[in-house]
C-alpha cells in the first residue's frame, strides 16, 4: 500500500493527538519499512551487526514521514512520537503473540507477515519490559522517556538529549539508573532481562 | 515509593557510584542512617548496575529487523526453486543468501545462492552470464557451478556444496600452522592457475571466498560471480569493505590489487596479489595493508612505495621471495603465468617439509605395532600425545685399560685414557656410563668383558690395552655388547707417544659418532659392516637411531636417510631391509596408508633378497607383509621359521614381532615363550617386557604381569605404555582405586593434565569407565586435528577410539573402512582390548570372520 507523501505524518499527528484508529494506517507502513530494512540487512555478511546506527533509524523514520511538513520545533516531538509508535507496535504485537503462545517455548508464529521479535533469545521480553517501563514512568517520567527513545526509538545519546531538552550527561545518568531499575523490576516480576 | 523518595534514591545511587566499590557499603550505611529500607533499595540498584552490560543496548528496531531477516530465511526451507528444494540456510553471501538444497532429480545436495527481488537489484541476464562463465571451470579446488535459474523475481545459482569452513573462519581463531598454510596456498594457486588458463579472473579473492573441507581440500567460491553490486555508504564500515560496481571497482578492499584500487581493471595478476596477501595472513594472522578506514587501505595498496616487509623469518625466505613478487605494484612484474606461481609455491612447500622432518616436535605413537616397537599399548587407552623425546640411554662401562707389558710408566696412561673416556662419554645424554669407582673395581682383573658387563648390568663394555714401544704408543680398544658378545666396534691406534692423549678423544668420538651405543644386536661381518661405503653406513646408523625413537618424524627421517644410503650403495642389503621395515612400521603405527606402504616394503624386501637371499631380516619383513597385509598367515609362518633358522644370534625385535603373530592366532603360550626369549636376548628391551606383560595378563597370570609392568616402569619411567598396561591389569583384578591412580600417572608422564579434574573425582568402576572414555575422546580430538591438517589417519584408529567410547555404530563404520584398506591392526581384533565392549556385536564377529584367521582353541 503506497501512502502519498505526507500522509504518514498526518497519521502520526492524528495518532499523537489521541486518535487510535490512526494506528491501523500506520502499522502496515511501518511493517513495510521494517521489511525493507530486513532485506538490506540480509545482504550483509554479519546480520544484525550494524543496525544500531542512528543514521539507519533516522533514515527509516524519514522515509516514513515527510519531514518537510514538520516544523523544526516539532522535531523533538517527532522523535518522541516515533519512538512511542515503535513501542506500541512492537509491544502490542508481542502481547497478541503471548496470548497465542500458551504452550510455552513454541517456535515463532507470526500473525502477520513480519514482526517476529520475541523469540529472539537476546531480546528482552517486550511485554514485561513495557509493564516495567509503565511502572518507572509513575516514579520518574523522564527516565522512562529516555528508555523509550533509546531502546524503542534507537536514538543516540545526543539526539535523546535534544529531544528531552536536557544535557547528554543527564541522559547517561538517567539511562544508567533506568537500566538498573528495570532489571531489578523485571527480576522481581519473575522475568530475567531476556 | 513516593516521587521524592525516588529522587533520594537516585541521588544516593549516583553518589555511591562515584566512590570506589569497596567504600560504598560503609558510605551508604552512614548516609542512610536508620532508614534500612532506603539502604536496601539503593543497594539493590547498585547490584543491578553491573549485572548486565548488554541490556537494552541493542535497539528494539535492530532486533525486529534481525528477527524479520531470520524469519524470512527460515521460511525458505521447503521452498522449491526449479528442481531444487531448499533445506536449510547456510549463510549470507555477497548478493544473496546461500542455502543447502537438494536436487530432486539427481538426488544430491547442492548449495543454492538465492537472489531475491533480482529484478530490482541486478539484471538476471548478468547473473546468468556470470554463472555460465564460472561453469566452464572444472577443477578440484574450484567450486563447480551446476546451473542457474529463476522463479518469479527470485534468481538462483546452484553450485557444489562444500562441507567445511571458510578460511576466514579458520583465521578468526589464530594464524594457521605452517604446513597447513602452505598446503592451502598451493591449492589456491592451483585453483587460480586453472581459472586463468580458461581466461577467467576471480577479482575478489579473499578468505571469505575460500572454503577448506575437513580433509584439508581447498575450494574457491565465486569465480566469475565476483562482480556484485553492493551498497557502499560512507561511514558504514561493514559495507564499506565492498564497493559499488558503478565504477570499475569491485572486490573487497583489503585484498585488492593496486590496479584495481586505481580502477584500472583486473588482470590475472590481480588474483596473484590477493593470494599473496591471503598467504601472509594465514601465516601471521595480520592483513598486510589493513588501515583504519577503507579509503586509507586503498591508498596504502595503491601507493608507490615498495612492497612492505613480510616478516616471515629467515627460514621462510624462499616463500617471502615468491610472495614479494606477487605483491609487485606493477602487475607486469608479478608472475607472467600463474602456473609458474603454483610451481614456485609447491617447490617452497616441498623444501620446507624436508627441513621440518628433521626438526619438528616429537610425537610418539603409543599404539605401535611395528617390528621395532612393542604392542605394549594394546592395553586400554592409546593416546596420541606429545611426550618428550625419550633419551635412548644405553648403559656402558669403561673397564680400566689393560697394561699387558706391566710397564709402570704406562700405568698412568692407562688410567688416564680410562678416566678421560668415562668423563667424555658420561657427558652424552644418550649414554649412561658406570661410575669410575665401579669401573676401577675391575682394575687388574682379566675378566671376560661380557661377564663383567652382565654383572654390572650394562649394555656394553669398552675395554682395551695400552703398550709402549720405541717412542710410540699402541692402543687397542673394543666395544663389546654384553648380551650377545658381539664386538660392536674395535680399533687399533699407533701413535707417537706425545699424541696419546688425543687417542682417547678419537676413541670416544669414534664410538659416539658412529652410533654404536644405539641399537643392540647389529650383526657385523666386518669392522665396517654390511657395506663398504662408510658414508652409507653412517646414514644407516643414523636411520636406525631414528627408528628407535618411534615417532612419525623419526620414521620419515629414517626413510630419507635410508634412501640416500641405498642410493650410495644399492647392494646394501641391510639398509634395504630396514627401509622396508620403516615403511611397514609406518603403516602399522597408522602414519601411512597400507596399500602404499606395503607396496614399498615389498619392493625393498625383494631388492634385499636379490642381494642376499639368506638375509634373515628380509624374510622377517616378508613375513610381516604376508601377515599384516595379505592375511596369509601360512606364508607368514613359513617366512618366520626361515628367518629364525638363518640367524645365529636371534634379534629380539624379530622375536617380539613373531610373538605378535602367534598371539593374533590365539597361540598365546607360544607367543609368551617368544616374548620371553626376546627378553633374554635383550634384557633392557622395553618392548619385549611389555609384550611379555601383555601376554601374561592375557593368560590370566596377573601378578606376574603386574611385576613385568612394574619392571618396565622402573626401567623407563617416562614410557606411558607400561602404565596403561598396569592400569588395565589392576582393573581386571578389581583393584579399581589403583587402576585409576596408575592411569593418572600415565597421563602425568605424557604431560597431559586435561583429565586432572576427572581423575580427582573419579571413583569406582564407573569412574574408571569415564576416564577411559575421556581418554578416547582426547584421542579422537587429536586424530581429527591430524586429519584436518591433511595428515593420513588410519580409520582403525578412529574405530578403536569410538569402540572405547561405546559408539558402536561409528566404530564399526570405521572398522569397515579399516578392513577395506587392510589396516595392520585388524589382524589383532580378537586380542585388542579396545573392542571388549562390542565383542558380542554381530558386526564384530563378521569383521573377524572377514580376516579369516584360525583361532587356536588351546591357546
Amino acid at each position: 500500500m503506497q501512502e502519498p507523501p505526507g500522509a504518514v505524518t498526518g497519521w502520526l499527528i492524528a495518532w499523537s493527538g489521541g486518535d487510535d484508529s490512526a494506528l491501523q494506517h500506520l502499522m502496515p507502513v511501518v511493517h513495510a519499512e521494517l521489511r525493507r530494512l530486513a532485506r538490506r540487512e540480509m545482504r550483509r555478511e554479519r546480520p544484525g551487526h550494524t543496525l544500531q546506527t542512528t543514521a539507519l533509524v533516522n533514515e527509516a523514520y524519514m522515509r516514513l514521514v515527510d519531514l518537510g511538513g514538520v516544523s523544526w520545533n516539532d522535531r523533538a516531538h517527532f522523535f518522541a512520537m516515533s519512538a512511542r509508535l515503535m513501542r506500541r507496535i512492537l509491544v502490542d504485537h508481542a502481547r497478541s503473540r503471548l496470548y497465542l503462545k500458551r504452550g510455552g517455548g513454541a517456535k515463532v508464529v507470526s500473525l502477520d507477515d513480519g514482526l517476529a521479535v520475541a523469540n529472539d533469545p537476546r531480546s528482552p521480553n517486550l511485554v514485561a519490559l513495557d509493564d516495567a517501563l509503565e511502572a518507572l514512568a509513575k516514579l520518574d517520567e523522564r527516565k522512562s522517556q529516555v528508555v523509550e527513545l533509546r531502546f524503542f526509538g534507537g536514538l543516540s545519546v545526543e539526539d535523546t538529549a535534544a529531544a528531552l531538552h536536557v544535557s547528554p550527561s543527564t541522559v547517561l545518568r538517567d539511562w544508567r539508573l533506568a537500566k538498573s531499575w528495570l532489571l531489578k523490576e523485571l527480576d522481581a516480576r519473575g522475568h530475567d532481562g531476556r | 515509593m513516593a516521587d521524592e523518595r525516588f529522587r533520594l534514591v537516585e541521588q544516593l545511587y549516583h553518589d555511591a557510584l562515584d566512590l570506589p566499590a569497596a567504600e560504598r557499603p560503609h558510605w551508604l550505611a552512614s548516609a542512610c542512617g536508620a532508614d534500612d529500607a532506603l539502604r536496601r533499595e539503593v543497594e539493590a540498584l547498585l547490584h543491578y548496575d553491573t549485572a548486565d552490560g548488554d541490556f537494552l543496548e541493542r535497539s528494539a528496531l535492530s532486533t525486529a529487523v534481525a528477527a524479520l531477516a531470520r524469519d524470512h530465511r527460515d521460511r525458505q526451507v521447503g521452498r522449491r526453486l526449479g528442481s531444487y528444494e531448499v533445506l536449510a540456510f547456510l549463510g549470507a553471501g555477497g548478493m544473496g543468501d546461500v542455502y543447502r538444497a537438494r536436487d530432486v532429480r539427481l538426488r544430491r545436495e547442492v548449495a543454492l545462492k538465492v537472489f531475491e527481488h533480482a529484478a530490482s537489484l541486478e539484471p538476471i541476464n548478468r547473473i546468468e552470464a556470470e554463472a555460465r562463465a564460472a561453469s566452464v571451470l572444472n577443477h578440484p579446488n574450484i567450486v563447480t557451478v551446476y546451473g542457474v535459474g529463476e522463479d518469479g523475481d527470485t534468481a538462483y545459482i546452484a553450485m557444489e556444496l562444500v562441507h567445511g569452513r571458510s578460511l576466514r573462519d579458520l583465521l578468526s581463531e589464530a594464524p594457521l600452522p605452517e604446513p597447513q598454510a602452505l598446503d592451502i596456498a598451493v591449492q589456491l594457486a592451483e585453483a587460480v592457475s586453472a581459472a586463468h588458463a580458461c581466461g577467467i579472473v576471480h577479482r575478489d579473492l579473499k578468505p571469505e571466498n575460500v572454503m577448506v573441507s575437513p580433509e584439508g581440500r581447498v575450494k574457491v567460491l565465486d569465480f566469475g560471480i565476483a562482480t556484485q553490486p553492493h551498497e557502499y555508504r560512507p561511514g558504514d564500515e561493514a559495507a564499506a569493505e565492498r564497493v559499488e560496481t558503478r565504477g570499475a571497482l569491485v572486490g573487497t578492499v583489503g585484498y585488492m590489487s593496486p590496479e584495481q584500487a586505481r580502477e584500472r581493471g583486473a588482470v590475472p595478476a590481480s588474483d596473484q596479489f590477493a593470494l599473496a596477501i591471503i598467504c601472509h595472513e594465514m601465516l601471521t594472522g595480520k592483513r598486510l595493508f589493513a588501515r583504519a578506514t577503507a579509503q586509507e587501505t586503498l591508498d596504502a595498496i595503491a601507493s608507490d612505495d615498495e612492497v612492505p616487509s613480510l616478516e616471515l623469518g629467515s627460514r621462510l625466505a624462499p616463500l617471502e621471495a615468491v610472495l614479494a613478487r606477487c605483491l609487485a605494484k606493477d602487475p607486469a612484474r608479478r608472475y607472467g603465468d600463474s602456473a609458474q606461481l603454483a610451481r614456485a609455491l609447491r617447490g617452497v612447500k616441498r623444501d620446507l617439509e624436508h627441513v621440518d622432518v628433521l626438526e619438528g616436535p616429537t610425537r610418539r605413537r603409543l599404539m605401535s605395532l611395528g617390528a621395532f616397537a612393542a604392542l605394549g599399548a594394546l592395553t586400554a587407552g592409546a593416546a596420541w600425545q606429545l611426550w618428550p623425546r625419550p633419551t635412548p640411554r644405553r648403559s656402558l662401562a669403561v673397564l680400566p685399560f689393560g697394561n699387558p707389558a706391566g710397564d709402570e710408566n704406562t700405568e698412568y696412561l692407562c688410567d688416564g685414557i680410562t678416566e678421560t673416556l668415562i668423563r667424555q662419554l658420561a657427558e652424552q645424554p644418550s649414554v649412561r656410563v658406570m661410575a669410575r669407582a665401579t669401573s676401577f673395581a675391575f682394575k687388574g682383573r682379566r675378566e671376560d668383558p661380557r661377564t663383567v658387563g652382565r654383572r654390572l648390568g650394562v649394555d656394553a663394555t669398552l675395554s682395551g690395552e695400552v703398550t709402549r714401544r720405541a717412542g710410540r704408543v699402541l692402543v687397542s680398544a673394543e666395544l663389546v655388547e654384553t648380551a650377545t658378545g658381539v664386538r660392536l666396534w674395535g680399533a687399533d691406534f699407533d701413535r707417537p707417544a706425545g699424541d696419546v692423549l688425543d687417542v682417547q678423544h678419537e676413541i670416544a668420538g669414534a664410538i659416539l659418532g658412529a652410533g654404536h651405543l644405539g641399537p643392540a644386536g647389529q650383526q657385523r661381518r666386518s669392522t665396517l659392516g654390511p657395506t663398504d661405503d662408510p658414508a652409507a653406513f653412517e646414514l644407516f646408523l643414523q636411520a636406525v637411531h631414528h627408528l628407535r625413537l618411534a615417532t612419525e618424524e623419526d620414521y620419515l627421517a629414517a626413510r630419507d636417510l635410508l634412501v640416500r644410503a641405498v642410493d650410495r650403495d644399492p647392494r646394501f642389503a641391510l639398509a634395504l631391509v630396514t627401509l622396508a621395515s620403516t615403511y611397514s612400521v609406518m603403516t602399522m603405527d597408522g602414519y601411512a596408508a597400507p596399500a602404499d606402504a606395503w607396496r614399498q616394503a615389498d619392493l625393498y624386501v625383494a631388492r634385499a633378497l636379490e642381494v642376499d637371499a639368506d638375509l634373515a631380516d628380509a624374510h622377517a619383513e616378508a613375513a610381516s607383509a604376508a601377515f599384516f597385509y595379505r592375511w596369509d598367515w601360512r606364508e607368514a609362518e613359513r617366512r618366520w621359521t626361515a628367518a629364525l633358522r638363518l640367524r645365529n644370534e636371534v634379534q629380539s625385535e624379530l622375536l617380539t614381532a613373531y610373538s605378535l603373530q602367534k598371539w593374533a592366532l590365539g597361540q598365546t603360550r607360544a607367543a609368551l615363550e617368544l616374548a620371553q626369549a626376546a627378553r633374554t636376548v635383550d634384557p633392557l628391551s622395553a618392548q619385549a617386557s611389555l609384550r611379555e606383560a601383555d601376554l601374561l595378563s592375557a593368560l590370566g597370570r596377573l601378578e606376574e604381569a603386574a611385576g613385568a609392568y612394574e619392571r618396565v616402569i622402573g626401567d623407563e619411567p617416562g614410557d606411558p605404555r607400561a602404565y596403561f598396561g598396569l592400569a588395565e591389569l589392576r582393573r581386571k583384578q578389581g583393584r579399581i582405586g589403583e587402576a585409576i591412580d596408575v592411569r593418572r600417572r600415565a597421563h602425568a608422564t605424557l604431560g597431559d593434565d586435561s583429565l586432572d579434574p576427572l581423575f580427582a573425582r573419579a571413583r569406582g568402576a564407573a569412574g574408571y569407565g569415564e576416564i577411559v572414555r575421556a581418554s578416547a575422546r582426547r584421542e579422537l580430538e587429536q586424530l581429527a586435528r591430524r586429519e584436518a591438517s591433511g595428515g593420513y589417519v588410519s580409520p582403525l584408529d578412529f574405530a578403536r577410539a569410538f569402540a572405547q567410547l561405546g559408539d558402536a555404530d561409528r566404530a564399526f563404520g570405521y572398522l569397515s573402512a579399516a578392513l577395506e584398506e587392510r589396516a595392520a591392526g585388524v589382524v589383532l581384533l580378537r586380542v585388542d582390548p579396545a573392542w571388549d565392549a562390542v565383542r558380542d556385536d554381530a558386526r564384530f564377529t563378521a569383521a573377524v570372520a572377514r580376516v579369516g584367521f584360525p583361532w587356536s582353541a588351546v591357546g
